[in-house]
């Protein structure tokens, strides 16, 4: 079973590349209060069909670049696209 | 929306001013832990009622009275003294508390738990679990853990 993340898109200014923000539960270990902590992950999205603000899953794989060994699994939620008449 | 924190220092402030009665806002939340601290034995009666009183008869919540509608506890005394002493907050919004029945085991016997002081002698602790809100002896009898919301003396 491979190394799963659920994120949202905070980039897709690289080529077949997305950057996913992860975000997990952490307790502070002296004064133990839980908070919120974020990872950028690049994850590789061959046909670059992610949009800015997607939830999406990840899955680890084989190191694709320098920074790149995940890769986008699915888009769980496509983000909402607003439309205005000018 | 009040927080569990509000009722603590209404309760307590009630108490410290010697007054009859207390309104505090109309919430689910509240409603339980005055049900507690009413099981517990330290306020003798919760109504719902007015701004200004409590309902004599039964009075239904609709969107008209809703900004008028208030929980009406009825505080005790023993002697001229108060018969709670003290109400506050253990889970707060700068560091919530979570425990586990080991710990609450511990907090019965008056020891510590997670940095928090065990329960003295006339003492309880109210937490909200799966079976909802609940005393800490009643939830170690179901078994259960959960967010310790406030203690009350």
């Amino acid at each position: 079973m491979r190394q799963n993340f659920l994120g949202v898109v905070v980039s897709t200014a690289m080529q077949k590349t997305v950057k996913v923000r992860v975000m997990s539960n952490k307790v502070h270990p002296i004064v133990g209060k839980t908070y919120k902590s974020f990872k950028n992950y690049l994850a590789h999205d061959e046909a670059s069909h992610c949009k800015l603000g997607d939830v999406v899953r990840i899955e680890a794989c084989r190191p694709l670049s320098a920074r790149k060994h995940f890769s986008v699994a699915e888009i769980v939620t496509a983000s909402k696209v607003f439309e205005h008449n000018k | 929306m009040p927080r569990h924190y509000d009722l603590c220092a209404r309760v307590q402030n009630g108490f410290r001013a010697r007054l009859r009665r207390i309104a505090v806002p109309d919430t689910k939340m509240n409603l339980a832990i005055a049900n507690v601290l009413y099981k517990e034995g330290f306020i003798a009666s919760v109504n719902r009622g007015d701004h200004i009183q409590p309902d004599t008869d039964y009075v239904s919540t609709t969107p008209d009275n809703i900004a008028t509608r208030r929980l009406w506890l009825e505080l005790k005394y023993n002697n001229d003294e108060p018969v709670l002493k003290k109400m506050s907050a253990v889970s707060k919004p700068s560091k919530k508390i979570v425990m586990k029945v080991e710990e609450l085991q511990s907090l019965a016997a008056g020891n510590r738990a997670q940095f928090i002081k065990g329960l003295q002698p006339g003492e309880i602790a109210i937490l909200t679990t799966n079976y909802g809100v609940l005393e800490l002896r009643d939830a170690l009898e179901k078994g259960a853990g959960g967010e310790v919301l406030c203690r009350a003396i």
